[in-house]
């Protein structure tokens, strides 16, 4: 058996263990990428990729390269010049021209885009302004990559969330959220805004830069009794998300859980879990609404008790009165939520 | 023979200090030829979601994992490759790398996940990993449109040119990780025909003296365990013997019967005590080698299972597809409830302290997409994953962006593997 192990082994050894070929210099990869042979320059342009920072002196020549038809060779050069970074910002109009298309590319080129950093803004911004909702989502989603070094493009991103291409609005509110702290003060400002889904995308980036956004909180307590119960529900989430001590988020979302809406029901439920252990100051409401008129309130009561875990064992006689409840729904969920508190 | 961490082990323990952390551990279980996405897909999202009728045998385990929508694998794709697509996504399905389509010596993908792990934390564990499957891996031949069946057959690739051959006999495995090398080759048991057990008993009854009450239960239990798995690699090799079906050493045909699902589970008992016992804390397990056409008798399904993939819109052929889709979701949570069952020195279970990924490398096994790929991901990650959550990522997010998470938490971080852009946001 042994025996037969070690020869398995040594075959694939033997097969596969082969030294890797020594690498090329840049300039020799620069000139093999010019070659007319698809597979030389696939190469170049994968050995390119591998070097990465190293590669910099090749980023003009890979900025070409975007403009291959061969997949393989655009996608290794998009990806060799975002890890150059900075320097490899000549290639910023070639990237900027491939955000009109979708999928792959555009994710790729915005990728990059986002990589070389705020030297790519004003031609980003430009893109914001385009009559194609593409390239719009694909500059808006290349800010986010920058993080917080996409400060300077807060004001137009805010002004993105009113755009009327989902797609947009939602890439918009994304890169407010990756760009973190800067803006905080902003999305607040926004979720004055008159406009439904201004609220909304600057509630689900407040919710998206969590702990962080805490100087939201009152501002998104307001939110959660928004008319709009999208705009409710995504306050929630980001009020869960919130590592806030002045603020009392929990009666909020102990209202939430009777909210006529499914969705900021369920939202309530995770900001719940989200605030844990703080959390544990609703168990006594949420016992209390056991006992609710509204099948839904109770249920979802139910739930979030459930979700609790160990830390609404108090509820736990409150909840036995429920077992042997008509309801065959909220049967299984008091069942299932006596198991997670009891762990 | 290795035993399983015991609260004697723990030093602290009787100091009423802090119990030290288990280890974590991490997995890859690969399903071929995609899924049925409807069946497959929850209808809500985060913790309100429902068990789709393949998730169902899920039920028991659904607090302790992620269902994880809409994550790419770009490299899967032909990218100007043309045909190939089961060989070129399996090579990039733990690489993230896109394969060179050649069915000669110069494979190249990229180094997978597992073994990127296992190269930096592997010398912790008497193996750094283990690779393991139900059909053997084939170094050599083309097997898809042009591409190695190394490319279909292996997950786990120690560098770009070097796949990692499988296990997949039941007995090897065991042997491996509970027979020490010296007895295996004087071959003193096979000779007298005892149990491994057999020869730590007078061991095992000097320990047992010296534990806590806790620790006796635990070295029953686990010896329990091992005595059962012998058992039944001892009854698989009499069935072999007498004629029985047999288990599957070669690419089987369509039609032939045999007990798979029992196959599947024996080695992934086997994954389960080597993480019991530290082993290793990496694996990764094929239920079949990518594009395979095996048959399943047991649940009625005759038909070979890459042909039925191609159901081109065909409702009955949906119907058996998410049988098979099914049947391995279920053996997949009989592995996921052993994790379950084993308790750690700390309280918390097995599976509290892994990361397990279950998925295909292809999306619909009629269209061969490699977006919106079916992955779940099992155990709480040691506290790091918020589980029993569906969550939905935007179009085109990097499978390998999820690996890099996994590799923060396994203490290997990195900026970038494969084509990822970044970290998963929202696991924890």
């Amino acid at each position: 058996m042994t025996r037969h192990i070690l020869i398995l082994s040594l075959l694939f050894v033997a097969v596969f263990a082969r030294a890797e070929q020594p690498e090329s210099s840049v300039a020799d990869l620069v000139e093999q990428l010019k070659s007319e042979d698809r597979d030389l320059r696939r190469e170049a342009a994968y050995q390119l990729d591998r070097l990465g920072a190293k590669s910099a002196e090749a980023a003009p020549i890979l900025s070409e390269a975007l403009k291959d038809s061969d997949q393989q060779i655009w996608w290794w050069s998009a990806s060799a010049l975002a890890k150059i970074g900075p320097d490899a910002k000549v290639a910023i109009p070639i990237l900027m021209s491939g955000l009109g298309g979708s999928g792959q590319k555009q994710y790729r080129f915005a990728y990059a885009l986002g990589k070389i950093g705020p030297e790519a803004i004003p031609s980003i911004l430009e893109g914001l302004a385009s009559e194609d909702a593409n390239v719009r989502a694909g500059a808006a989603q290349a800010l986010g990559w920058m993080g917080g070094q996409g400060e300077p493009a807060i004001s137009v991103l805010i002004d993105a969330l009113a755009d009327e291409d989902d797609q947009v609005n939602q890439k918009a509110s994304k890169a407010l959220g990756r760009i973190g702290q800067g803006a905080v003060g902003a999305l607040t400002a926004a979720l004055n805004n008159d406009r439904v889904r201004v609220r909304w995308g600057a509630a689900r980036a407040l919710g998206e830069i969590g702990p962080a956004a805490a100087p939201a909180a009152a501002a998104l307590l307001k939110t959660t009794k928004d008319d709009d119960s999208d705009v409710r529900a995504v306050s929630m989430i980001a009020l869960g998300s919130l590592d806030t001590t002045t603020v009392d988020v929990i009666p909020a979302i102990t209202d939430a859980i009777q909210d006529e809406d499914v969705v900021v029901r369920r939202s309530a439920v995770e900001a719940l879990v989200r605030s844990r252990p703080h959390s544990q100051r609703a168990v006594a409401t949420l016992s209390e609404l056991l006992n609710h008129e509204r099948p839904e309130v109770v249920l979802t009561a139910v739930t979030a008790l459930g979700r609790l875990g160990v830390l609404a064992g108090e509820a736990l006689p409150a909840l036995r009165e429920l077992v042997d409840v008509e309801a065959e729904e909220v049967r299984k969920a008091v069942n299932m939520a006596i198991r997670r508190i009891k762990g | 023979m290795a035993l399983p961490t015991l609260d004697a082990m723990n030093p602290t323990s009787m100091w009423a200090g802090p119990v030290e952390q288990p280890p974590l551990r991490m997995a890859f279980f690969m399903v071929p030829n995609g899924v049925h996405i409807p069946d497959w897909t929850p209808t809500g999202e985060g913790y309100d979601f429902g068990l789709p009728y393949i998730l169902e045998p899920l039920a028991s385990v659904k607090d302790d994992l992620l269902v994880l929508t809409g994550l790419t694998h770009d490299k899967g794709r032909a990218n100007g490759d043309g045909a190939g697509d089961h060989a070129r996504a399996c090579s990039s399905f733990l690489t993230g790398a896109q394969p060179r389509k050649t069915h000669g010596a110069d494979l190249r993908v990229g180094i997978s996940v597992d073994q990127f792990a296992a190269q930096r934390v592997g010398q912790s564990t008497m193996f750094r990993s283990l690779e393991l499957g139900c059909d053997p891996a084939h170094p050599a031949g083309n097997c898809d449109s042009g591409y190695s069946c190394a490319y279909s057959s292996c997950v786990s690739w120690g560098s770009p040119g070097m796949p990692m051959g499988k296990e997949t006999n039941p007995r090897v495995v065991f042997d491996r990780l509970f027979f020490d090398q010296a007895s295996q080759e004087d071959g003193r048991r096979n000779l007298l025909r005892r149990s491994i057990l057999d020869f730590v008993a007078e061991d095992a009854r000097d320990l047992k003296v010296r534990l806590g009450r806790g620790d006796q239960r635990k070295l029953d239990e686990y010896l329990t365990g091992v005595r059962e798995i012998e058992q039944r690699i001892i009854r698989a090799e009499r069935q072999r013997v007498e004629g029985r079906p047999q288990l599957p050493e070669l690419e089987q045909p369509a039609g032939i019967p045999d007990d798979y699902g029992e196959h599947v589970r024996l080695i992934g008992d086997m994954m389960v005590a080597a993480f019991q016992c530290d082993l290793t804390r990496i694996s990764s397990f094929m239920f079949a080698n990518e594009g395979s056409n095996r048959s399943y008798h047991s649940i009625d399904v005759p038909e070979g299972h890459h042909s039925l993939s191609h159901h081109g819109g065909d409702a009955e052929k949906h119907a058996k597809i998410r049988k098979i889709n099914r049947f391995h979701v279920d053996q997949f949570a009989y592995i996921l409830n052993r994790l379950k069952a084993i308790k750690e020195s700390d309280g918390s279970t097995l599976l509290d302290n892994c990361m397990i990924v279950y998925g295909s490398c292809i999306s619909d096994g009629n269209a061969h997409n490699n977006e919106n790929l079916p992955i779940l991901l099992a155990g709480k990650g040691g506290g790091t994953l918020r589980v029993g959550r569906h969550l939905r990522f935007d179009e085109e997010t990097p499978m390998t962006n999820l690996f890099v998470s996994m590799l923060d938490r396994m203490n290997v971080p990195v900026d970038r593997f494969g084509d990822s852009t970044g970290r998963l946001h929202g696991l924890t």
